[in-house]
């Protein structure tokens, strides 16, 4: 068994070694978590201090990304950024992950009626053209990073609960299941030991590509000035105060764009990369 | 066969409506101050008029009454009146549709024309070049943020450059234009949201679905056995790969239907575009509840009846189809 899971383990990294791209993506992503984490000691300035000698400075040697209108680094923001996106991505993931595994998991192994309940009511939210639907939650629940979580985690479940149930569907019918259940397993056990440690692989990859989903999920609803509000800072919603004066001042929007996009690239790329190197059955 | 598939299809979205309906309907209590909120707005203060408001208009009802009552208002079309404007909600937002069509129609064909022949090429020299640069080109455009990809472009080629205007959907004050001045024009302010914003993003998301699809129909049996038969290789790809691999991709298009209807808010809130996206943002703002929740509605009933139509057009393209 252990010798086993070693084997596995190595050929993953042999597939995953050869990819050049995934690799570039693990990189990217490391870069970005480093960031986020290492943030204060990172970060040249205070993100929210103003300095009025020194607003609207184009990209220099002592803001190397420029200032904005109250003459804050934009450095600094772009660096404290990454916190707060990179924390409402993952935190949405794992709520929509652990409501997708489930209610896919359910459907996938005891069918028929909780089956057909479950996969309509996915079918009923896949209705609702998405930012429609978050900017309505926003306005009747108010813009707050707490909602915003709920609101992308609670909704954004469905690809991985059709992922998980076909998944689970695939499973069922197979020997093993069919001998465990001939043993006398209960069906928690059949569920828990047997079929889900065997549907790990779509899950670790929704997981990996759903951050970057859900990074632009955030990212737009921020734009919108429907996410992250001052004095709070993502980067979606750097973009959307540099809005104002991003004729004149190009940088404002453009850093905290860039990052945006790096870091779901980097995601992307890593994802991809851990898809064909778990799995290459699943590629798309 | 066909008939009695469609007309069990259309009776399906039938339940699908009214799921819809009383799901908006839920959420409308959720507003701060709930349903009065969104009826009759804050310009009401007094309390007692608050309340002989919502029992002249049979607020107060139990929730089943009240959806009841709603609904069958909502199917005579009556959608209430915007908080802001004070017009009719349904007026508002039809008036939107066109133009919100007009930015996501055009995008997503011309994302087709181009991505299937690049995604085709792309597999049939799998590993070459093209094949990644192809590859590479999907995966930046298919994570750049449409936002970012707006804010550029505005930036070089309408800042910078000054050759495409940066917002609106025409030119103000073009006298008397002919057809074709019109028509340019028009196309002059469709370049950045419905191209770039919009069809960036949609071509690089097909050109991998085609790619994929026309790897996974070149590894089939038949196409080795109708290279066996010695058949020449422009028509092993053309006429028998092509076709099948394209029918995945007729059903990925059949699932972007929510995004002809509901997907272009972005592109409309950069480009001062006035349709359904912009509408609905601005209601946001505006805390005009009835409006909000009435596009809501609309996009959400416009998307069932597209899925609708897709479903028809695609029994009608594959004959493989099951009629159950």
């Amino acid at each position: 068994m252990r010798e086993g899971q070693l084997q596995h383990a190595y050929t993953f990294w042999r597939r995953f070694r050869r990819n050049h791209r995934a690799i570039a993506g693990a990189i990217l992503v490391m870069l970005f978590v480093l960031m986020a984490v290492f943030a204060p000691r990172l970060a040249p300035y205070d993100p929210t201090r103003s300095n009025l000698t020194v607003r609207l400075q184009p990209p220099n040697r002592e803001h190397p990304l420029g200032t904005d209108a109250l003459g804050r680094d934009m450095l600094s923001r772009t660096i404290y950024g990454a916190r707060i996106s990179l924390m409402i991505a993952m935190l949405a993931v794992a709520l929509s992950v652990t409501i997708g595994v489930t209610l896919g998991s359910l459907a996938g192994y005891y069918g028929k009626l909780l089956d057909n309940l479950i996969m309509r009511f996915v079918d009923l939210l896949l209705i609702f053209p998405t930012l429609y639907l978050y900017i309505t939650l926003v306005a009747l629940l108010g813009p707050n990073i707490w909602i915003l979580i709920l609101i992308m985690g609670g909704l954004g479940w469905t690809g991985i609960a059709r992922l998980m149930r076909a998944e689970v569907l695939k499973l069922r019918n197979q020997e093993f299941v069919d001998a465990a259940v001939a043993l006398g397993t209960g069906e928690g056990r059949i569920i828990f030991r047997h079929i889900l440690p065997n549907a790990m692989a779509p899950v670790i990859v929704a997981i990996t590509l759903g951050i970057p989903s859900m990074i632009l999920g955030e990212s737009a609803l921020s734009f919108l000035g429907l996410g992250v509000l001052p004095p709070h800072m993502s980067w979606g919603s750097l973009v959307n105060d540099g809005l104002a004066f991003f004729r004149v001042a190009w940088w404002l929007p453009v850093f905290p764009g860039l990052a945006i996009f790096l870091c779901v690239l980097g995601f992307n790329f890593l994802g991809d990369g851990l898809r064909d190197a778990l799995d290459p059955r699943l590629k798309t | 066969m066909l008939r009695g598939y469609v007309a069990r299809r259309l009776l399906g979205t039938i339940p699908m409506l009214l799921l819809v309906t009383f799901l908006t309907f839920s959420m409308m209590h959720l507003a701060p101050g709930g349903l009065s909120a969104v009826f009759i707005g804050a310009r009401v203060r007094l309390e007692e008029d608050r309340v002989a408001i919502m029992r002249h208009y049979g607020l107060d009802q139990p929730f089943h009454v009240r959806y009841l009552r709603w609904l069958g208002r909502v199917i005579k079309g009556d959608l209430g009146y915007s908080l802001r404007y004070r017009r009719p909600v349904l007026e508002m937002i039809v008036e939107r549709i066109p133009a919100t069509l007009q930015l996501t129609i055009p995008s997503i064909l011309v994302s087709v024309l181009v991505a299937i022949p690049v995604g085709v090429l792309s597999a049939v020299k799998q590993y070459s070049l093209a094949d990644n640069l192809a590859t590479i080109g999907a995966f930046l455009f298919v994570s750049s943020p449409p936002f970012f990809l707006g804010i550029v472009s505005i930036l070089i080629f309408s800042v910078h450059l000054q050759w495409l205007p940066i917002s609106g959907m025409s030119t103000l004050g073009l006298r008397h234009p002919t057809f074709w001045a019109f028509l340019i024009d028009r196309l002059r302010h469709m370049i950045i949201p419905a191209g770039i914003v919009l069809g960036l993003g949609y071509t690089a998301g097909l050109i991998r679905y085609v790619r994929a699809s026309m790897l996974e129909v070149l590894r089939q049996e038949y196409i080795r056995t109708a290279r066996a038969k010695g058949l020449s290789e422009r028509v092993v790809i053309y006429q028998h790969a092509l076709r099948n691999s394209l029918l995945p991709v007729v059903t990925i298009l059949g699932m972007w239907v929510p995004f002809i209807i509901g997907g272009s808010m972005i592109a409309e809130v950069i480009s001062a575009w006035p349709g359904m996206g912009r509408l609905a943002v601005d209601a946001v703002f505006a805390r005009d509840y009835p409006l909000v929740m009435g596009t809501l509605l609309i996009v959400a009933v416009l998307t069932v009846l597209g899925n609708l139509m897709a479903d028809v057009a695609y029994a009608l393209v594959d004959p493989r189809i099951r009629y159950d």
